[in-house]
């Protein structure tokens, strides 16, 4: 068991009084930004990014594992609470989890969706120890063909198969593919679409695109939207704030079945959780038919326990995936490989044996996070609640303050301004139009892997398009790509879904307006 | 908080692009597509690149922007017409001078924040926004702005030892 002694050592590195304060602030700081309506845990690592800039490496990975899973549970929050999911994978923890809610139960959604949280966190890293250093081994048996088979999945799932309309999907992929062919190629070192302008060498950085996009693209439709209809009413928390044991009974079931769907799609590289929680939400409605007295609709436990054990275990395993084979799986992931590119690390199969001490202290310190948040939301989540009754104004004028210190800080460049400013108002433009923005994210970051994969692989073989498919992993990826296709198809000429379930599938990720 | 409808908006639903907003949509990626194709045929390329070299991912993008352009325009010609009145109608909801207002404040930081410095223009930019959203106390605005952008000047160029440009204030 070499992993257990790793951790132990991990943990050794992680349990000083200084790096647990790390933890704490991270936790604290991820869920205060995941509370506010429209940010979700995305841009609390984009937002809080430049703080870490003047820490070491250890210190700023450890307050980010708080920054993650801190922002995942201030999602469910504002969703329970104000029937706005900070995050699209908030959004099925939120259908069960505002009827609770509005029924006088919103302590006991907040609990269980604090404990689902914990028990899908706890579930998946356990889970990444012992398997992300054979996922490592397995890794370095990956070629070109391989990367690029995996972030051709990660494409068409995210634009076609996920989103509703497979046309805007792709709409936003294309601008995010874009994006990322600014800059010197990384092959010969030509400057491409730099335009003379040299703060463009380097690309246009993750950061600036997630903060323009996520942050700036939501200010503007909020003002677009100001003093017109569809206002939101925050629900008081009042009440105990923990679990009868009937409650808890009929939620651990949930818990577990949600935290085993999770799982494995961290390691898909689909566009983190939507998928994962949608189908846990559905499979506990549909467990929920067969009693004797439905209560889905209702504000039903296991609507909130189930989605947001998955959440988690998703973001849990994404992590593995990230640090064995060097691959982000949502934009959250990415902009942790963006902070260990800025220490000079680079995650992948490599990173276990360059930089173990590291990697292994980030694990403990996902552990640490986990356990601090409980404790820290399960009594604490109706103080969180009270983030939400800032008014609108300061609100949104604080999110563009920092969103620009966010941008400015992290290159000093009036060019990732300007950038930004023209970002935001293409998302602006996007929102508008339904077009989903999250195939904008995923194209930006598995760009790169996407294009340099398919050059090496076609300068291996001299050229020849059959070394894509010729082993056994870029089949399996390539049928599973065909019947996701087939499957969205299928569904999509079969009949229209009776109304409910369509409302649901509509809701967009930040559903302040409906 | 309900603020006066923005007068004029409703002449707009007459004309041929009301209801129709995938058509800009539409335009941003051919524009897309011909900024790429500028960029290929003007790119120095440097050394060999293979099959598909510097260009070839502009090329694929470029055409997958004008596939998806012409798609979006024939599904928007398409649209029916009630589904149009109702994106119409969301258009002239909308509150054009709030994001104007909240724009203008973005472009004013990003244009002086070297010359005028973080203080000023955060402050600025703050009370842009919250009087773009809607809140009339300017004084309290701009304040409140002054105070945030404070601390955030405390805290990072203070504490963490990260450079804000201090502008006009740290020359006098």
């Amino acid at each position: 068991m070499d992993q257990l002694s790793s951790l132990a050592g991990g943990f050794g590195d992680v349990l000083t009084p200084m790096n647990l304060m790390w933890v704490l602030i991270g936790a604290f700081l991820g869920t205060a930004v995941g509370v506010m309506p429209g940010l979700g845990s995305a841009m609390a690592v984009a937002l809080l990014l430049p703080m870490t800039f003047t820490l070491d490496p250890l210190a700023a990975l450890i307050m980010f594992s708080g920054i993650y899973f801190g922002g995942l549970f201030g999602d469910s929050t504002a969703g329970i609470l104000m029937n706005t999911p900070g995050n699209s994978t908030a959004i099925a923890t939120t259908f069960e989890g505002h009827k609770m809610a509005r029924n006088g139960r919103a302590p006991q959604a907040l609990a269980t969706s604090a404990i689902g949280a914990f028990i899908g966190s706890i579930l998946a890293t356990t889970l990444v120890v012992f398997f992300a250093p054979t996922m490592a081994d397995l890794a370095t048996s990956f070629g070109p063909g391989e990367y690029f088979a995996l972030a051709l999945f990660a494409f068409v799932a995210i634009s076609t198969v996920v989103s509703e309309s497979p046309l805007r999907g792709l709409a936003a992929l294309t601008f995010g593919l874009a994006f990322a062919l600014v800059g010197v190629d990384q092959s010969t070192g030509t400057a491409r679409y730099t335009f003379e302008v040299p703060a463009l060498f380097d690309g246009i950085s993750i950061v600036v695109i997630t903060v323009a996009v996520l942050a700036v693209g939501e200010v503007l439709h909020v003002a677009g939207r100001h003093g017109r209809a569809g206002g939101t009413e925050l629900i008081p928390s009042r009440g105990r704030p923990w679990l009868s044991g009937g409650e808890f009974r009929r939620a651990l079931p949930a818990w577990l079945r949600g935290a085993s769907i999770g799982v494995p799609f961290g390691i898909i590289p689909a566009g983190g959780a939507e998928v994962p929680t949608f189908l846990s939400y559905t499979t506990e409605k549909q467990l929920d038919k067969r009693r004797d007295e439905p209560e889905f609709g209702t504000g039903a436990i296991e609507g909130v326990a189930g989605p947001e054990a998955a959440g988690n275990a998703t973001a849990g395993s994404a992590m593995g995936a990230l640090l064995a084979l060097g691959l982000p799986t949502s934009a959250t992931a990415a902009l942790l490989l963006a902070t260990f590119q800025q220490y000079g690390m680079q995650p992948g199969p490599l990173l276990f044996e360059r930089n173990g001490e590291i990697v292994w202290a980030l694990l403990a310190a996902l552990f640490l996070a986990a356990i601090v948040l409980l404790i820290l939301n399960l009594p604490f989540a109706p103080l969180w609640a009270k983030l939400l009754m800032l008014p609108q104004s300061y609100l949104y004028a604080g999110i563009t303050v920092f969103a620009s210190l966010g941008v400015y800080a992290t290159g000093a460049s009036q060019t990732d301004l300007v950038l930004m400013c023209a970002l935001g108002l293409l998302a602006f433009v996007m929102r508008r139009n339904d077009v989903p923005l999250a195939p904008v994210l995923i194209a930006v970051i598995l760009g790169p892997l996407a294009e340099y994969s398919l050059r090496d692989a076609m300068a291996n073989s001299g050229n020849d398009p059959a070394t894509l498919i010729s082993s056994p992993i870029t089949i399996g990826l390539y049928t599973l790509l065909a019947l996701g296709i087939t499957w969205t198809v299928y569904r999509r000429l079969r009949p229209p879904a009776p109304p409910e379930a369509v409302a649901a599938e509509q809701q967009e990720p930040v559903s302040s307006d409906r | 908080m309900s603020a006066p409808t923005v007068a004029g908006e409703g002449t707009r639903r007459t004309t041929p692009l009301a209801g129709r907003g995938e058509i800009v949509v539409a335009g941003l990626l051919l524009a897309l597509a011909g900024v790429l194709v500028h960029g290929n045929l003007t790119m120095d390329v440097v050394g060999d690149g293979g099959l598909l070299g510097p260009q070839g991912a502009g090329w694929l993008v470029a055409v997958l922007a004008v596939l998806v352009a012409l798609g979006l325009v024939r599904s928007a010609l398409a649209k029916p017409a009630p589904v149009r009145a109702e994106a119409a109608q969301v258009s002239a909801d909308t509150n054009w001078r709030a994001i104007l207002t909240v724009f203008g404040g973005l472009l004013a930081f990003t244009a002086l924040i070297e010359t005028v410095g973080w203080l000023i223009m955060a402050t600025v930019m703050f009370a842009t926004v919250a009087t773009g959203l809607g809140n009339r106390n300017l004084l309290r605005n701009v304040t409140v702005g002054f105070i945030l952008a404070s601390v955030v000047q405390i805290t990072f160029s203070g504490m963490l030892g990260l450079a804000l440009p201090s502008g006009l204030l740290g020359r006098g």
